[in-house]
C-alpha cells in the first residue's frame, strides 16, 4: 500500500503527463490538511485566470465600482476567438455584467473573459492577487493577448494554423504562451488560497462569496475534476484551464456532510493532440486520491 | 545528530500525513520514524506537528519551516549531482539509449559523442539500453549524460533536441497482395507486438490511437524487446515494426508502412534548467547523428 502523494504519481506517469497537485481541507477554522505534489511549481495558467478575474469583478461590485446589472453589448468584430458561448455565436449580444462573468466561468467563454478584464481593468486583477497572498501568482494579460502571443511565437498567420502547430507530435513548440516565467502563471498551493478564501467568504463581501460558489457550481464540464466524483453524495464547483499540451481545474468538491476540500490540479501532456480523454480523466482520478486522503 | 536524515522524514511525514505511509516511503518501521521526528523536534525547538487520531497535522511553525527543509534536501540533491558529474567527467559520456534504437544509429552515436565531448574523449562513451521512462529518470538523477528517448514522453525539466523520426517497416508473418500498395488494416491482421505500456506511456497511447485511426482491429500484444517480436513473428503470432533495416526473420515479409504513419519518434534529452550544464551542443550533435547520413542504402 502506498500514500496518496506516491499514488498520485502514479497516475500523472500512467497519463503521459507531467502534473501539479495541491488539495487543502477547508475546515471552520481555517485551512485543515493537504495533500500536495509539487504544489509551489508555478505553471502556467490558460483559463485558470478567469478565476481571480471573477474574484476582480466581484470586490469592484463590493465597492460600487461596477454596477453587476448593467447590460454589456458583445459585438462579433470585437470579440476574442473561442468554442464556446458568446465566443461561438454569430451576432451581436447583449448581457448583464454579471451574466458576462458567468458565461465566462460556466462554459469558459474567452470572449466574455476578454469583456469582463476591458470593464474590471488588469490593475484590479493585481489587487486580488496582493490583497489575498497569492505571490506566486502572475495575470499577464486575458485570452486575447495569450492568442496574439501565440500566433507571433508560432509563425502562424492566424489562430486556428497556431493551434494546429501545437498539436503536432512530429514538432513540439515551445512559443513563451507556454513559459510560466513569460505567461501568466500560478501554482497548486496560490489557487486552493484562492479557492478557500472564496469558501470562507473572505475573497469579497459574503453575498459575492455566494454568488461566486453559485456560478462555479454552474461550470458544465464533467471530463475533469467532476470525473472523479460520479455519485449524487458530492458536489463539485471548479474552472478549467487548457492551452496546447496544459490541461488544468481548479475547484472545490464537497461530500455531503462533510468540510469542502479545495483542490488545484494542472497538467502538462507528453502528446500533443487536442484531444486526450485520458489526461482529462486523470485531473479528477488524482484529485479523487487527494480528497480521499483529507476527508473525516 | 544526522540532520538530513531527520528533515528527510520531517518532509515524507508533511507529504504523507501518516506515520504509516511516511515510515514505508522511508524503508522503516514507524517507532523509529517517530522517535526521529520527536528528536528534530527537540533539536529544532519547536513541535512541528500536531498528532491527531486521522494523522499528524503541520503546526504553524511546521508549516512555516518546510520550505527551509525542502531547500536543504534540493540542495543536497544539487551537492550529489555536481559530484556525479566530477566523477563521470573521468568516465567518460555516459549515453542511455531505447532499445528501438536501430544499431547503425547507436554506432553513429556512440562516435559523435566522443569526438565531441571536449576533455573526455580518453574515458570513451559508456552505452546503456534501457526504456524511456528509466532512461529519464537516470538523465534527472545525473546518472546518464544524455539519451535518447522515444517521444513523446514526459521530460519534467529536462533539455531536448528536435524530434527525428525513423520511418519503419512491418515484419508480417503471412502473405501479402502483391501490386496495388497495401493498407495498414490489410498488413496487420494478427496482434501487433509492442513494448509494455510502462516503458513510455504516452507513445505507446500514440501507437494504439493510431492503429485505430486507421482501421487496424487486430490489436497489440506485449513483447519485451525486438528479439520477442521477432519470435512472435517466426511462429505467426504477431507483426513487427521496427525501425532497423537490420531486423527480420526467415518466412516473414518486411513491408514499409503504408505512408510512414507509424515512425519511430526519438528525441535527445540531457539535463536542463541550471546554469552551468553540457552544453546543449551535445544535444544538438546527437540529435543530427540520429538521421540517416545522406547516400547510405
Amino acid at each position: 500500500m502506498t500514500g496518496p502523494q506516491a499514488r498520485i504519481r502514479e497516475l500523472f506517469a500512467g497519463a503521459g503527463v507531467r502534473g501539479w497537485l495541491h488539495a487543502v481541507r477547508i475546515d471552520p477554522d481555517g485551512p485543515g490538511p493537504e495533500v500536495a505534489v509539487d504544489p509551489d511549481g508555478r505553471v502556467v495558467m490558460a483559463s485558470v485566470y478567469k478565476l481571480p478575474l471573477l474574484v476582480a469583478f466581484c470586490r469592484a461590485v463590493d465597492e460600487g465600482a461596477l454596477d453587476p446589472v448593467e447590460p454589456v453589448r458583445l459585438l462579433p468584430e470585437a470579440r476574442t476567438a473561442g468554442p464556446t458561448g458568446v465566443s461561438a455565436m454569430s451576432d451581436p449580444v447583449t448581457m448583464s455584467l454579471r451574466d458576462v462573468a458567468r458565461s465566462m466561468i460556466i462554459v469558459s467563454d474567452n470572449a466574455a473573459a476578454d469583456a469582463l478584464l476591458d470593464a474590471v481593468g488588469l490593475a484590479r486583477v493585481h489587487d486580488v492577487l496582493r490583497v489575498l497572498g497569492l505571490h506566486a501568482t502572475t495575470v499577464r494579460g486575458g485570452t486575447r493577448d495569450t492568442y496574439d502571443t501565440l500566433v507571433r511565437d508560432t509563425d502562424a498567420d492566424t489562430l486556428q494554423d497556431a493551434m494546429s502547430r501545437l498539436a503536432d507530435n512530429d514538432r513540439p513548440a515551445d512559443p513563451s504562451a507556454l513559459d510560466p516565467l513569460l505567461s501568466s502563471a500560478t501554482t497548486g498551493r496560490d489557487m486552493t488560497r484562492l479557492l478557500t478564501a472564496i469558501w470562507s467568504d473572505t475573497a469579497a463581501s459574503p453575498a459575492q462569496c455566494a454568488y461566486m460558489r453559485t456560478v462555479l457550481g454552474q461550470q458544465v464540464w464533467p471530463h475533469r475534476l467532476a470525473a472523479g466524483f460520479p455519485h449524487p453524495a458530492v458536489r463539485v464547483a471548479g474552472k478549467t484551464g487548457t492551452l496546447g499540451p496544459l490541461r488544468h481545474e481548479v475547484g472545490v468538491v464537497q461530500y455531503r456532510g462533510e468540510p469542502p476540500v479545495a483542490v488545484a490540479v494542472f497538467t502538462r501532456a507528453a502528446r500533443a493532440e487536442v484531444h486526450l480523454p485520458a489526461v482529462d480523466a486523470v485531473i479528477g482520478s488524482t484529485a479523487r486520491v487527494a480528497v480521499g486522503a483529507l476527508r473525516v | 545528530m544526522d540532520l538530513l536524515r531527520h528533515v528527510r522524514f520531517f518532509v515524507a511525514i508533511a507529504e504523507e500525513r501518516q506515520f504509516g505511509f511516511a515510515a514505508r516511503r522511508i524503508g522503516i518501521s514507524q517507532p523509529p520514524l517517530s522517535r526521529g521526528l520527536q528528536r528534530l523536534e527537540a533539536e529544532l525547538g519547536v513541535r512541528l506537528f500536531d498528532r491527531g487520531p486521522q494523522g499528524v497535522d503541520l503546526t504553524e511553525a511546521g508549516a512555516a519551516l518546510l520550505p527551509h527543509a525542502h531547500r536543504l534536501l534540493q540542495a543536497e540533491q544539487t551537492l550529489r549531482q555536481a559530484a556525479r558529474g566530477e566523477a563521470a567527467g573521468r568516465s567518460g559520456v555516459r549515453l542511455g539509449v531505447v532499445p528501438q534504437l536501430p544499431l547503425a544509429a547507436s554506432a553513429r552515436l556512440a562516435s559523435t559523442a566522443a569526438a565531441r565531448a571536449p576533455g573526455r574523449a580518453r574515458g570513451g562513451v559508456t552505452l546503456h539500453t534501457a526504456s524511456t521512462t528509466a532512461l529519464v529518470e537516470a538523465v534527472a538523477e545525473g546518472r546518464l549524460d544524455v539519451a535518447v528517448v522515444v517521444h513523446p514522453a514526459v521530460l519534467g525539466s529536462l533539455a531536448a533536441g528536435a524530434v527525428v523520426r525513423l520511418p519503419t517497416a512491418l515484419l508480417v508473418p503471412h502473405p501479402v497482395a502483391r501490386g496495388a500498395p497495401a493498407r495498414l488494416r490489410e498488413l496487420i491482421r494478427v496482434p501487433l507486438a509492442v513494448p509494455p505500456r510502462e516503458d513510455n506511456p504516452p507513445a505507446h497511447d500514440l501507437l494504439v490511437d493510431t492503429l485505430d485511426e486507421h482501421g487496424v482491429t487486430a490489436g497489440t500484444t506485449r513483447a519485451a524487446d525486438e528479439r520477442a517480436a521477432v519470435a512472435l513473428a517466426a511462429t505467426g503470432r504477431a507483426c513487427v515494426l521496427t525501425a532497423d533495416p537490420a531486423v527480420g526473420a526467415a518466412g516473414v515479409l518486411r513491408v514499409p508502412v503504408p505512408g510512414d504513419v507509424l515512425p519511430l519518434r526519438l528525441r535527445v534529452v540531457a539535463p536542463g534548467g541550471s546554469p552551468g550544464e553540457r552544453p546543449p551542443e551535445l544535444v544538438a550533435a546527437l540529435t543530427a547523428a540520429l538521421v540517416e547520413p545522406a547516400g547510405t542504402p
